[in-house]
């Protein structure tokens, strides 16, 4: 089928294809079997077979991950779905396709698809990449080309990118709250009008506490999978002699917040002040200590990477010489960074002296907190999807 | 500033020389010698009449009775056993400002202020209780000219005070003497130091806004994750703090004995010496602190399956408004005498005006309620507020006494 015939199947307008407009269409999904026909229409069986047993299983867990694997390899493979599969799938159908269509699809320039986005059919004639690439990011693709072009290489080291997404970092912690200033000293007063002998001392101010720790980052988000895709090629054409690279990479977990600044140290109180009668006075008390800062919030644990998803290459047999497959890990996220520790509370300022006598000494700053620790890496490296190629 | 050694003191208060100094007088017997009058006949009936009017019940609580019985007997005829030795030691030596001329001239309009400061004496203490000794032998003024003295203990010993020039008929007199409360607020036992406002409360914590419903790329294109109800309501703010009281405000200064010693008058009419006594108004209270503001509510987000938002957190409450703090009383006054010749008594106007409370502190304004008005806008309201401070109450101004005549009992005003 060529992509004329693709694209009158679907409701497309090949009088403006001829001309050489595009068309960009969403089609309505309503079965798995509709999403079937657009996905992985014309995989040979060993295709579909190699598929299967190429799909990672490393992260399945009960529920709707397991359903997903089950249905990903009933549209590429030949799974059949248990009936909580189907119970699923009515939860998530009907859902849209995007189709795009044209004769020429000229790459200069990146064209990102995704993240995330509706399962893309694109379907062209001829694809030239002339310094471009296309990206393809956490989503489902199937790409039919009726010819491929390199005629030279962009920045980045591949021409079609089959990728995950890095998951979100971490938020930053919450910072540390805040203490009321600590309890002033109790000040002193005359016993009897106009004298101060016998007055009791007035106390010191007091000591502040330290702060509050900084709260623990938030951990980095898990990796956005590289989803799978199904790419045709029928021929290809390098006058440069440069190859086709295909490349997948999946989501690397996202890196861990920043740990919370630690809450400020408490501000010491300050020294109550001396007997003041009038006619006589004792000296002030000394404020007190002001608290030390805070430890920051330990960083963010970093999320892990996932696995990436099967890519079906189907691809002329003469220029498979001419076809370069690579991939990367998918790396777990960085640990946080520790919060900054939280400032020093104040010193206490001294009690005022009654007559002929003297203020207190102010009390002494607390120290700064010290820094939160770093958070740990995420653990898990996510490998990349597995290529099934086959020449024809 | 010139100075006299209190070794060199005079014997007499006739001995005092010429010019503007300052000394410090060591004892309460010198005192007596220097500062108070010659005629023993006038102390007694100075001491006659001390006690009257004083508002004794604030005095005794301050102990100032200890401070009138000492100047009693220096400035009239108390006796010196009254004095408590202990007490009286801690406000010796007697920290004295001498003006001494032959003549002096007020011009129209100006004001010759004689207080006295502690500046003078480096290291005294801010409120130490001061002393002023003017003696002009002959005093000239001119319309609208005034002297006055600022809470010292103050004498003026004039010889012939004489008026030149034209009155300013518009005015009730020619010449004015104001016998006011010290710059610096009273001692008090409780008010010691300046009001101080309240601080405002701290504003609560916005609660966090619902988090999107996060969706799962897939085959299907993105797939949603279940939420619970809670997932989409926003937290509730935290309520704000309450606002700090305000101080209460000092106690005005006080205005301290005057002892006018006035023998002859020239060309004054008929109340055209005018004599005002006040002492120093109480001081405005703290203003309360207002109250922090409660955090807004988290916003929710809209279930994608529903399309119906969650709930909004609800605000925090605002803070209370702190008090205000009361204002001060008006300072305490002190008695002013006027020795006179009775026929110049008619050429006084006497004018005791009482001492004004301070102004209460204004209250705290409660902190506004946080709001909650991301799906229905609503007024936000605010916590109560605060009290406002009472207002310090008004003291009597001071009891002006007139001896006229040695020989004649005194009369009072």
């Amino acid at each position: 089928m060529n992509y004329l015939e693709r694209a009158e199947l679907h409701g497309q307008n090949t009088d403006n294809l001829k001309s050489g407009g595009t068309e960009d269409t969403i089609i309505p999904v309503d079965s798995v079997e509709k999403l079937k026909d657009l996905l992985s229409d014309g995989m040979s069986d060993e295709q579909r077979n190699n598929f299967i047993d190429s799909t990672p299983t490393t992260s399945l867990k009960e529920g709707q991950s397991v359903s997903l694997h089950n249905l990903t390899n009933h549209i590429y493979g030949t799974g059949q779905l248990s009936r909580s599969d189907q119970e699923y799938l009515k939860k998530i159908l009907p859902v849209k396709a995007n189709l795009k269509s044209s004769a020429n699809l000229y790459l200069n320039k990146d064209m990102i698809i995704g993240p995330s986005a509706a399962p893309t059919v694109l379907n062209y004639d001829t694809i030239t990449f002339d310094g471009g690439s296309l990206l393809v990011l956490s989503t489902a693709l199937k790409l039919n080309a009726n010819n491929i072009v390199v005629k030279s290489n962009g920045p980045n080291p591949y021409h079609i990118g089959i990728l995950g997404t890095q998951g979100t970092a971490g938020s930053t912690g919450s910072p540390g709250g805040s203490h009321p200033t600590a309890q002033n000293g109790h000040n002193s007063s005359a016993p009897s009008p106009g004298i101060c002998t016998g007055a009791s001392a007035p106390g010191n101010g007091g000591n502040g506490i330290t702060g509050y720790s900084g709260g623990i980052g938030y951990p980095g988000h898990v990796g956005l999978a590289s989803l799978p895709a199904n790419i045709v090629v029928n021929n290809y054409s390098s006058s440069t002699g440069l190859p086709l690279i295909i490349h997948t990479q999946s989501g690397a977990g996202g890196d861990g917040g920043t740990g919370g600044t630690g809450g400020p140290g408490q501000n010491a109180g300050k020294g109550g002040n001396g007997c003041d009668s009038g006619c006589e006075g004792t000296d002030g008390a000394t404020g007190g200590t002001g608290g030390t800062g805070g430890t920051g919030g330990v960083g963010g644990t970093g999320g892990n990477g996932v696995d990436g998803q099967v890519i079906s290459i189907t691809f002329p047999a003469a220029e498979k010489a001419n076809l370069q497959l690579t991939s990367a890990p998918a790396l777990p996220g960085k640990g946080g960074s520790g919060g900054q520790g939280g400032a020093a509370g104040a010193a206490g300022a001294g009690g005022s002296g009654g007559k002929h006598s003297s203020n207190g000494s102010v009390g002494s700053p607390g120290g700064p907190g010290a820094q939160g620790n770093p958070g740990q890496s995420g653990t898990i490296t996510g490998k990349p999807g597995s290529f099934v190629p086959n020449y024809v | 500033m010139q100075r006299i050694e209190p070794c060199d003191l005079p014997d007499s208060s006739e001995g005092w020389p010429y010019g503007t100094f300052i000394t410090e007088i060591p004892t309460f017997q010198q005192a007596r010698e220097l500062l108070g009058p010659s005629n023993y006949e006038i102390r007694n009936q100075k001491s006659k009449y001390y006690f009257d009017i004083l508002p004794s019940k604030a005095r005794n609580r301050l102990r100032l009775s200890k401070h009138d019985q000492a100047e009693e007997y220096m400035f009239a005829n108390g006796a010196i056993e009254n004095i408590d030795p202990a007490g009286a030691k801690r406000h010796l030596p007697l920290h004295v400002k001498v003006i001494k001329y032959k003549t002096f001239k007020i011009d129209r309009g100006t004001v010759l202020d004689v207080t006295s400061s502690v500046d003078y004496w480096p290291g005294l203490d801010a409120k130490e209780e001061l002393y002023t000794y003017v003696y002009i032998e002959k005093l000239i003024v001119e319309a609208e000219a005034k002297l006055i003295v600022h809470g010292n203990v103050f004498v003026l010993n004039c010889d012939e005070i004489v008026f030149e020039g034209e009155s300013d008929e518009s005015k009730s007199w020619d010449f004015e003497i104001r016998i006011l409360g010290t710059h610096h607020p009273a001692y008090g036992r409780i008010r010691n130091f300046r009001a101080i406002n309240g601080k405002n409360g701290l504003n609560g914590l916005k609660g966090s806004d619902a988090s999107e419903i996060k969706s799962t790329p897939s085959i299907f294109g993105p797939i949603i994750e279940e939420c619970s109800e809670s997932d989409l309501n926003g937290e509730n703010g935290t309520d704000g703090s309450e606002g700090e009281h305000g101080t209460h405000g000092q106690n005005g200064g006080m205005s301290m004995l005057a002892d006018l010693r006035i023998r002859k008058l020239s060309n004054f009419g008929k109340g055209r010496l005018r004599i005002f006594g006040q002492a120093s108004a109480g001081y405005t209270g703290g203003n309360g602190g207002d109250g922090g503001n409660g955090g807004n509510g988290g916003k929710p987000v809209v279930n994608p399956k529903t399309k119906e938002y969650g709930a909004q957190g609800k605000g925090g409450n605002g803070g209370v408004g702190g008090n205000g703090g009361h204002g001060g009383n008006g300072g305490l006054s002190s008695n002013i005498f006027i020795e006179i010749p009775k026929g110049y008594v008619e050429c006084l106007e006497l004018d005791s005006q009482d001492s004004k409370g301070g102004k209460g502190g204004e209250k705290g304004e409660g902190g506004l309620h946080g709001a909650s008005d991301f799906l229905e806008k609503s007024i936000q309201e605010r916590a109560n507020s605060g009290k406002p401070g009472r207002n310090g109450r008004s003291r009597p101004g001071p009891a002006i006494m007139i001896l006229s005549n040695a020989f004649e009992p005194a009369t009072s005003v």
